[in-house]
């Protein structure tokens, strides 16, 4: 089915084109939430959320973009509110075990404190990669996270993000540069 | 200490990871999920539309109503203090219509 056709049955309400909706995008809108959260559960979980959202807001949307990359939209904002929401729990956690209210098991650093014996080489590469990627501007995480994670082309981040394509363009080499600065004072003080 | 060029290599090895495509697999019961979640959420708004009007609605009105009292009978006082007594109302009477003590007399 066109996204043309699927946006006017949804927007009339037929209840099989939302079915047909989420099997259509399913896949890329996990994948998308993938990519920024690392962890399939909380892909999931956001996924579903996205699509709630979708459902609800379809009457309102004009159409100005495709209805794809509207979807993809929502998916990075849900994505990177669950990242700041997870952010501001962990710092209270810290804060709680910091005066001594600690009830729950603190997540560990990934880096440093992490022990990289036991953990396979790659998945150790992949969280520090992951964790460098968590520490870039914001616009800059979502540009390099849907290029080069989800194998968005330029244009699509552009439309995406709102954006020019030149602007993804820059935006992407200053993550590749900031990033090898990160890993190279990750590496100087951890080899 | 590890030397440049190993530090190099590292990194480079890690940012190569950019370019391995990572993907999940897809539950067979998402769609089935989905529905769940958004009936959820579509019952909470009903819910929440009902406690809209007992939690916000309710009192609005009986603050509207109280609010009225008060300034009815805040104009109701302050009319009764301009109210004229008998004497002033004879004299307003007589001074309009031009009526003389001895005629006025007729009221007494």
């Amino acid at each position: 089915m066109s996204e043309q056709t699927l946006l006017k049955k949804l927007k009339s309400g037929e209840q099989d084109s939302f079915r047909e909706l989420v099997e259509q995008y399913s896949k890329m809108v996990i994948n998308t939430c993938f990519g920024f959260l690392r962890n399939q559960e909380d892909a999931e979980d956001i996924a579903q959320e996205v699509f709630v959202e979708v459902y609800k807001s379809v009457k309102k949307f004009r159409g100005d973009s495709k209805l794809s990359t509207w979807i993809y939209r929502i998916a990075v904002t849900k994505s990177l509110d669950q990242i700041k929401m997870k952010k501001r729990k962990k710092r209270a956690a810290q804060l709680k075990s910091l005066f001594g209210f600690d009830d729950q098991e603190l997540e560990l650093p990934a880096s440093s404190n992490s022990n990289p014996e036991n953990i396979a080489e790659k998945e150790e590469r992949k969280l520090v990669l992951q964790n460098a990627i968590e520490t870039l501007a914001e616009n800059q995480k979502v540009a390099i996270t849907l290029n080069k994670i989800e194998g968005f082309s330029y244009k699509e981040i552009s439309e995406i993000m709102d954006t020019s394509v030149s602007s993804v363009e820059s935006l992407i080499v200053r993550a590749k540069r900031n990033l090898k600065e990160k890993l190279t004072k990750y590496y100087k003080r951890n080899l | 200490m590890r030397t440049n060029k190993q530090i190099e290599e590292e990194v480079k090895k890690t940012m190569d990871l950019l370019n391995e495509k990572e993907s999940t697999e897809i539950n067979p019961f998402f769609y089935t999920r989905v529905k769940a979640k958004l009936d959820e959420v579509e019952n909470t708004s009903a819910v929440k539309e009902g406690s809209y009007f007992q939690l916000v609605l309710k009192p609005a009105f009986l603050a509207v109503i109280i609010s009225l009292n008060i300034v009815s009978g805040y104009f109701l006082l302050k009319e009764e203090d301009q109210s004229y007594s008998r004497e002033d109302f004879i004299n307003a009477f007589s001074e309009d219509y031009s009526i003389t003590d001895s005629d006025s007399e007729i009221f007494n």
